[in-house]
């Protein structure tokens, strides 16, 4: 099974908790999913603009370490508000294996996008953001 | 009617405003387990003792929300823990609950995919909170 782990301790931030246990509870839940964690084998910012905070997964093979901060030149890059960012995990996994998004929380995402409350940076690493979405999907 | 806070009355009116609330029912259709409340101790603020709310929750429905001990909260499934401020300012909405978890200013126990897809469920419980009228031992 994957190994989560956040850096710093006692000293991380809550959000970083917060990330790690939801991934790593939902790869539990799912293992199907840990063939998506494996394959990241990249760097992942989170950005919460509204609450200053952010933080990097940094996803190598079984592991993958979060800590706080933005990390330079992420494979992926994640910038939202608190409440985009919740609607994420609603986002359902479609025939395929890919992001559904026609219906109401696909909508709110791609709504999102359009009117940059949502901003993603690497989109060309398409196989990573499906990846990405499938891990924190938690429908 | 104003109800003391964290009083029996207080969270039998509590109950009466979920069960009330048509969103609530919607959102929370498939949950199933408890949840604790732990309000810490302020006593500056004239909250000399921790406090404990056990919510029964059902499919939609508050079964029963009563006041216990703390030890007796933390046996829930799901745990949200924060100092009496805090709650105080959740219950006064100066403070989304949601947004109080990821900032770490109040602790999530639990589940933590299962919560993220009943969110829209905890923001109207959250939201009720607000609806009780409550007396605050520090005002």
């Amino acid at each position: 099974m994957p190994d989560v782990t956040v850096a710093g301790g006692d000293d991380a931030s809550y959000f970083a908790t917060m990330v790690a246990t939801t991934l790593a509870q939902n790869v539990e839940q799912h293992p199907e999913k840990f063939d998506d964690f494996r394959n990241v084998d990249g760097d992942v910012v989170i950005e919460i603009t509204d609450l200053d905070l952010s933080v990097t997964l940094a996803f190598r093979g079984d592991h993958c370490t979060v800590s706080d901060g933005a990390k330079a030149s992420p494979k992926l890059r994640i910038t939202t508000d608190a409440d985009t960012f919740n609607g994420l995990g609603l986002v359902r996994i479609g025939p395929l294996g890919l992001p559904l998004y026609v219906d109401g929380p696909g909508r709110a995402v791609v709504k999102a996008m359009v009117t940059r409350r949502l901003r993603i940076g690497g989109m060309h690493h398409i196989n990573t953001l499906n990846r990405v979405t499938r891990l924190f999907s938690v429908v | 009617m104003a109800y003391d806070a964290y009083s029996p009355e207080w969270a039998a009116a509590y109950k009466d405003e979920i069960n009330r609330s048509q969103v609530y029912k919607q959102a929370a259709t498939g949950w199933e387990g408890t949840v604790g409340l732990v309000v810490l101790a302020e006593p500056d603020k004239n909250m000399p003792d921790d406090k404990g709310i056990f919510m029964d929750l059902w499919h939609g429905e508050a079964r029963d929300i009563k006041m216990v001990t703390r030890d007796e909260a933390e046996k829930a499934d799901f745990v949200i823990t924060g100092p009496y401020s805090r709650w105080k300012q959740v219950a006064k909405k100066e403070l989304d609950a949601t947004k109080g978890i990821m900032l770490g200013q109040l602790k999530l126990r639990g589940d933590f995919p299962t919560l993220v897809r009943y969110t829209k469920a905890s923001q109207e419980m959250t939201e009720c909170t607000t609806r009780v009228p409550v007396n605050w031992p520090d005002e």
